[in-house]
C-alpha cells in the first residue's frame, strides 16, 4: 500500500487525488496505452427478411495491450564540465525516462573506456535525485547499489542519476574525457520485438520495444584552460589640444581583459609600471569605469602601494562568460 | 428449490436463443500483421490472430457476414465502434460494393471521410482527422443470398 503525506482535511485530499489522476492521465497518453489494458470489439448487423427487420451483434474480438520496454537516457550539463586534474568526486547528471508503457526496474552501469576522448576518468559511484531537484546533494540523495535499489520508474516517469568520477593527475588543459550511464531494463532487453509471455503489467506478456530495453548517453569532463588575454592601447593628449607626446601632455591607458577557453582563472591580478619619464595622475585609475583609490584598501586596485609606481588590480576569478574587465589610468609626460 | 430455479434459467435461456436466432451471423476478427524471413531471407508478411499487441501495432479488424437463414436478406447495415485505446488508420476502411462512411459523433450521424467536419478548439470547423473517427458503417449496395457471405473491414493503430 502505498502511503502519502497526511492530510489536514478532505480538500487538500481530493486535491491530491486530482494531481494524481492528471498525473496518471499525462503518463498514460505520453507512453501508449498501459499494460494490460484489454480492447475489445463487436460489431452490429442491421438487415430486414421479408420486410422483418433484425439486429445482431458479433462476437467481441479481444486482445490484450502487451508491455513494451522502452528507456532513455539523456546527458543533463549544459556543456562539457570543467575539471582539475587530479580532482575528485566530479558529478555528471543523467535524466532516465521510463518510455514504455508499463512499470519498469533499471539497472545502471557506468562504462568510461570511451574512444574520442584523452582521458578514462575513474568510476566513483552513482547516486539517484532522491528530492527531485536535479541538483546533487550529498547526504541527501540516494546512493544507487545495483540490484538493491534498482530505480523502478513508471511509463513515462523520469529520474535524475548523478554519476561521480575521479579526474586522473597530469593531463593537458582543454583535455577530454567521457562516462557513459547505461540503463537495462530489468525485465528484458535486447532485440526489440523479442517477449516473455507473462512478464508484462498485469500478467501482459514484455515485449522488447524499439530501445532494446536499454539505452545510454555519455557526459564529458573537461580540464580547465582558461587563457587571459590583455590588450593595452593609450590616447595621448597635449596641452596645445593636439596629440602629440610632448612634455605635459596627458597620455591614457586602457587595458582591456578577457578570458577564453574553458573553466575558471582564478586569483586574475593585472600589474602595469608606471613608464618610466613620466608621472601618474592621482586618482585617475578606473575599472570598468568606476574610480578606484590610489590606496591598497577595500577597492580591487592600488598604484604605488603593493608595488611601487605600479598600478594593481585584482580581479579574482574569471571565466570566459565574464564580460571583459576594462582598467584605465592616466600618467603625464615629465 | 434449487432444482426449480435451474429448470426456470433453463427454460429462460432457451426462450432467448429461441427470440434471438439471427439469419445473419455476423464474425468480427482482429489479426495483426508478422513479417517472418524464411531460410532463404525471403521477408513474408503474414496475419496471425491479435491476442496481445504493443502501442503502435496495426491491427486488422474483418467482419464477416453470412447468411444462415433460407431466405435473402437486405438493406444490410453492418456498424462498429473503434475501439477504445485505438485510432482508425486514414483510407483503410474495405467493403466491395458497400457504402462506406464514418462517424465522429459516437454514431449519432455519419458521412464521408471527407466531409466530416467537426469545431476546432478556436471554434472554427474543420475537417476530422483520423485519430477522432468513432464509429465505422457500411452500408450493403447488394442483398445476401442464403449461404451467401460479404467482409467488410479496417484498420486501427494502438494508442
Amino acid at each position: 500500500m502505498t502511503r502519502y503525506p497526511s492530510c489536514k482535511n478532505s480538500v487538500s485530499r481530493g486535491i491530491v487525488a486530482i494531481l494524481l489522476l492528471l498525473l496518471l492521465q499525462r503518463v498514460a497518453q505520453a507512453a501508449g496505452t498501459s499494460a494490460g489494458v484489454t480492447i475489445s470489439n463487436t460489431a452490429t448487423v442491421d438487415y430486414a427478411i421479408a420486410g422483418v427487420t433484425n439486429s445482431v451483434k458479433s462476437n467481441s474480438a479481444t486482445f490484450t495491450v502487451d508491455e513494451k520496454l522502452d528507456v532513455n537516457v539523456v546527458w543533463q550539463d549544459a556543456g562539457n564540465v570543467v575539471v582539475n586534474t587530479p580532482d575528485s568526486n566530479k558529478v555528471l547528471t543523467f535524466l532516465l525516462t521510463n518510455t514504455g508503457n508499463g512499470n519498469d526496474s533499471y539497472s545502471l552501469n557506468v562504462q568510461n573506456n570511451i574512444t574520442g576522448d584523452q582521458f578514462n576518468p575513474s568510476p566513483v559511484d552513482v547516486y539517484l535525485d532522491a528530492n527531485g531537484n536535479g541538483v546533487f546533494d550529498a547526504g541527501v540523495d540516494t546512493l544507487y547499489v545495483a540490484g538493491s535499489n534498482d530505480p523502478v520508474l513508471a511509463a513515462n516517469a523520469s529520474l535524475i542519476i548523478f554519476v561521480r568520477n575521479n579526474i586522473p593527475s597530469a593531463l593537458n588543459g582543454g583535455d577530454r574525457g567521457k562516462s557513459q550511464l547505461l540503463a537495462t531494463s530489468k525485465t528484458l532487453s535486447g532485440t526489440p520485438g523479442t517477449a516473455q509471455a507473462g512478464a508484462g503489467d498485469g500478467g501482459s506478456n514484455a515485449v522488447v520495444g524499439t530501445s532494446g530495453g536499454s539505452a545510454n548517453a555519455t557526459g564529458i569532463y573537461q580540464i580547465t584552460s582558461a587563457d587571459v588575454s590583455l590588450v593595452k592601447s593609450v590616447v595621448i593628449n597635449d596641452p596645445l589640444g593636439g596629440s602629440q607626446p610632448m612634455t605635459g601632455a596627458t597620455l591614457t591607458y586602457t587595458i582591456a581583459v578577457n578570458v577564453t577557453g574553458s573553466g575558471n582563472a582564478t586569483g586574475v591580478v593585472i600589474t602595469d609600471p608606471v613608464p618610466a619619464n613620466t608621472t601618474y595622475s592621482a586618482g585617475s585609475l578606473t575599472l570598468n569605469t568606476t574610480p578606484l583609490s590610489d590606496a591598497i584598501d577595500s577597492d580591487a586596485g592600488d598604484v604605488g602601494g603593493t608595488t611601487s609606481n605600479t598600478v594593481t588590480v585584482k580581479l579574482g576569478d574569471l571565466s570566459p562568460a565574464s564580460p571583459t574587465q576594462t582598467i584605465s589610468f592616466k600618467v603625464i609626460i615629465n | 428449490m434449487k432444482s426449480l430455479i435451474n429448470i426456470s434459467s433453463i427454460l429462460f435461456l432457451l426462450m432467448v436463443s429461441g427470440l434471438a436466432q439471427a439469419d445473419i451471423k455476423l464474425t468480427t476478427s482482429a489479426e495483426i500483421e508478422v513479417t517472418k524471413v524464411n531460410q532463404q531471407g525471403i521477408k513474408r508478411v503474414k496475419r496471425v490472430p491479435a491476442s496481445h499487441a504493443v502501442p503502435g501495432n496495426e491491427v486488422i479488424y474483418t467482419i464477416t457476414a453470412k447468411n444462415t437463414g433460407k431466405q435473402a436478406a437486405d438493406k444490410i447495415v453492418v456498424t462498429n465502434p473503434i475501439p477504445q485505446h485505438t485510432v482508425y488508420v486514414t483510407g483503410s476502411a474495405f467493403g466491395k460494393n458497400t457504402d462506406i462512411t464514418f462517424s465522429v459523433d459516437s454514431g449519432k450521424t455519419y458521412a464521408k471521410a471527407n466531409q466530416l467536419i467537426v469545431k476546432g478548439q478556436n471554434g472554427k470547423t474543420r475537417r476530422a482527422s483520423a485519430n477522432e473517427y468513432t464509429n465505422v458503417r457500411w452500408v450493403f449496395g447488394f442483398d445476401l443470398k442464403p449461404g451467401a457471405q460479404a467482409q467488410v473491414g479496417y484498420r486501427v493503430k494502438v494508442k
